[in-house]
């Protein structure tokens, strides 16, 4: 399983946008975690397929309010097109 | 609101959003008042196609925020930058399953760019300014606010007021492919464009045009790139897709480098991705990052404005149209030849007769749109887009009710050009109440109905995958369009035969009150050709279009 953590503010809908996003793009999630700190979010998502990762992720980078993303795990994942 | 420009807001109010509507009775704004809050969203869309800013959209709690997320999800799909502002019930009485009370801030979540719960008042000048912003920057989409009615009810402190706005928000923009792709160019011998629906946004068909007359190459739009440039252009070949012109299919074979811009490759532009671009590399210009190697992959890509990009790519060029003067020889022949003559006689009128008559009689300065069918189809292929003519269409949710709403939005945003909506019967039945609103704001919209009585692309569905067997496709009864139109106080004319159809365009276009021409064209005129998207192009069903009788393995004899 790869895990992407996203760091985002906490402004509300940062965190429904996220699921959408994997719901909309047909990636089930495998395991998340959500935490709550000042004013920001940070959520640790796992999903089970690599191709997945790289497809989502430029999509969570353009959501309002996420700060950043980035793959766990591994070896760093170079945005590709 | 007013500061940020905004004159104009169509709206429907309810109990939990009439304190706005209080304040807004005060201010100099003018208040369109809409039949259904879909629609009323449409037109909000409609106005900011024409005018590229921000339409507003003003609805109350519940259902008044269930029936505007369709609208919502069309402009998000078309990346429209409507304003949707909802009511809701007061923050007290939230969570409580209160009357009219729904989750509107979850429901917009998934068909918009951003969205808003206002908490308390002295936030909203900057959650507005910011919500405009959002709007308007990088790739457009809708915003949503939701209010629960307390929090504009209350006084507040006027220190205590948040008016920051925020600086504007950066295109991500990323170049550093540049040279390759300026070098991909320079060694290319039959570059394309595809133009899409960010050429329209970003108003850059005019740099399209140069690009293309600066590298010799042809250039072919998507349904939501028509009306980006002027289809009379020698280097232009029309739409695209699953129902384009077969030229620009042949350009997009033919070509080994295809520059496509703004558009996101949809399924309707692609039909079967393996099929598509068979020799073409691409360079994929775009100013969402997302959309560069989404549906296509392998590209270069380019992220930022069109225009910028265009530019940037344009310096690093010389004029090379000579060197590539077969290739736009070739272009022009195949060009030539698929200036097929659709002006076809005789009763029942066939669809391509009346877009043939709409296309040679409306100004170079109309705005069409559609709804979304045949009708639809017809007109993204047959009818020319040329001089400032713009389209208007719902391309990305297809949307059944859009067109005539949306051609009301964009007649009060250009009150000086003739707004035509082309409609099916089917889908002017899912906003007709809106004929009304367009009467009594005066409102002087020409409608022409393209009426087979039926839902002709579900029934040309069923013809063609569904072994003929159409079923709850065809109406048994359609209303008196012209009656109707003369009962909400409009005019309206049925035209049964085709020596009757350039008369009633020409009533149309004079009437200054909402007009209906209900043309009853035959039923059984499929809209072809047709590449079904899971089918490659051997899939094509071609009717009477004479690209029939090409043979594939002989492209180079088309025109000779």
């Amino acid at each position: 399983m790869r895990s992407l953590r996203i760091l985002a503010t906490d402004e509300e809908g940062t965190l429904q946008r996220t699921i959408f996003e994997f719901s909309r793009r047909n990636i089930p999630i495998g395991r998340l975690m959500y935490s709550h700190e000042k004013d920001s979010v940070t959520m640790h998502i796992g999903v089970e397929r690599d191709e997945d990762v790289n497809r989502v992720l430029k999509h969570l980078n353009r959501i309002y309010g996420v700060r950043d993303v980035s793959i766990l795990e591994n070896e760093e994942v170079r945005e590709k097109w | 609101m007013a500061r940020r420009g905004v004159d104009t807001v169509f709206g429907i109010p309810g109990g939990a959003s009439l304190s706005i509507y209080e304040e807004m009775s005060s201010m100099d704004l003018r208040h369109i008042l809409g039949r259904h809050e879909g629609s009323t969203v449409f037109m909000a869309d409609g106005f900011s196609r024409v005018s590229r800013k921000p339409g507003v959209f003003l609805g109350t709690s519940g259902p008044g925020a269930t029936n505007a997320v369709t609208g919502v999800a069309t402009a998000y799909t078309d990346s429209s930058p409507v304003i949707c502002i909802t009511g809701q019930v007061a923050t007290q009485s939230m969570g409580r399953d209160a009357f009219q009370e729904a989750d509107s801030f979850n429901l917009m979540v998934p068909v918009t760019k951003w969205n808003f719960k206002l908490k308390h008042g002295a936030e909203i000048p900057r959650v507005i300014n910011r919500a405009f912003r959002i709007a308007t920057s990088g790739r457009f989409g809708p915003v949503a606010i939701d209010v629960p009615s307390d929090v504009v009810s209350k006084e507040v402190d006027e220190a205590s007021i948040q008016w920051a706005d925020e600086p504007s928000l950066a295109n991500s923009s990323d170049l550093s492919e540049l040279a390759n792709a300026v070098s991909m160019i320079r060694n290319a011998a039959k570059p394309a464009i595809i133009a899409g629906g960010g050429v329209r946004w970003s108003d850059s068909g005019d740099v399209v045009i140069r690009l293309a007359e600066k590298i010799g190459a042809p250039v072919v739009t998507t349904v939501m790139g028509k009306g980006g440039i002027p289809e009379d252009h020698p280097l232009a070949l029309g739409t695209t897709g699953m129902h384009g012109r077969r030229s620009s299919h042949w350009v997009l074979n033919e070509a080994d480098l295809v520059i496509a811009v703004g558009t996101r490759f949809s399924d309707r532009t692609t039909g079967k991705t393996s099929g598509f671009l068979p020799n073409a590399k691409v360079i994929h210009i775009d100013i969402d990052r997302a959309e560069i190697g989404k549906n296509i992959t392998g590209v270069v890509g380019l992220a930022g404005n069109s225009a910028d990009v265009l530019n940037a790519i344009m310096s690093g060029l010389d004029y090379q149209a000579e060197s590539r003067s077969e290739w736009v020889k070739k272009v022009s022949e195949v060009r030539t030849f698929c200036q097929c003559d659709f002006d076809l006689p005789g009763n029942p009128i066939k669809p391509q007769k009346l877009m043939s008559s709409l296309s040679r009689l409306l100004p170079d300065d109309a705005i069409l749109t559609t709804d979304v069918g045949q009708h639809q189809m017809f007109a993204s292929h047959f009818f020319e887009t040329r001089g400032r003519r713009q389209f208007i269409t719902s391309g990305g949710l297809g949307t059944m009710g859009f067109g005539f709403p949306a051609a009301v939005g964009a007649k009060i945003a250009a009150p000086e050009r003739k707004v035509v909506s082309i409609v099916g019967d089917g889908g002017f039945q899912m906003s007709y109440s809106e004929f009304i609103t367009a009467v009594e704001n005066e409102v002087p919209v020409f409608t022409v109905i393209m009426n087979n009585q039926s839902l002709g692309m579900v029934r040309q569905f069923q013809k063609q995958f569904y072994g003929n067997r159409v079923y709850a496709a065809d109406y048994r009864r359609s209303p008196d369009f012209a009656k109707f139109a003369e009962a909400m106080g409009g005019e309206g004319v049925t035209v049964e035969k085709a020596s009757e159809i350039n008369e009633a365009i020409a009533r149309g276009l004079k009437s200054d009150v909402p007009f209906i021409a209900d043309v009853r064209v035959d039923i059984n005129e499929d809209i072809l050709p047709m590449t079904p998207p899971w089918m490659g192009q051997e899939g094509t069903i071609y009717g009477r279009c004479k690209w029939r009788d090409v043979k594939v393995e002989e492209p180079q004899n088309i025109g000779n």
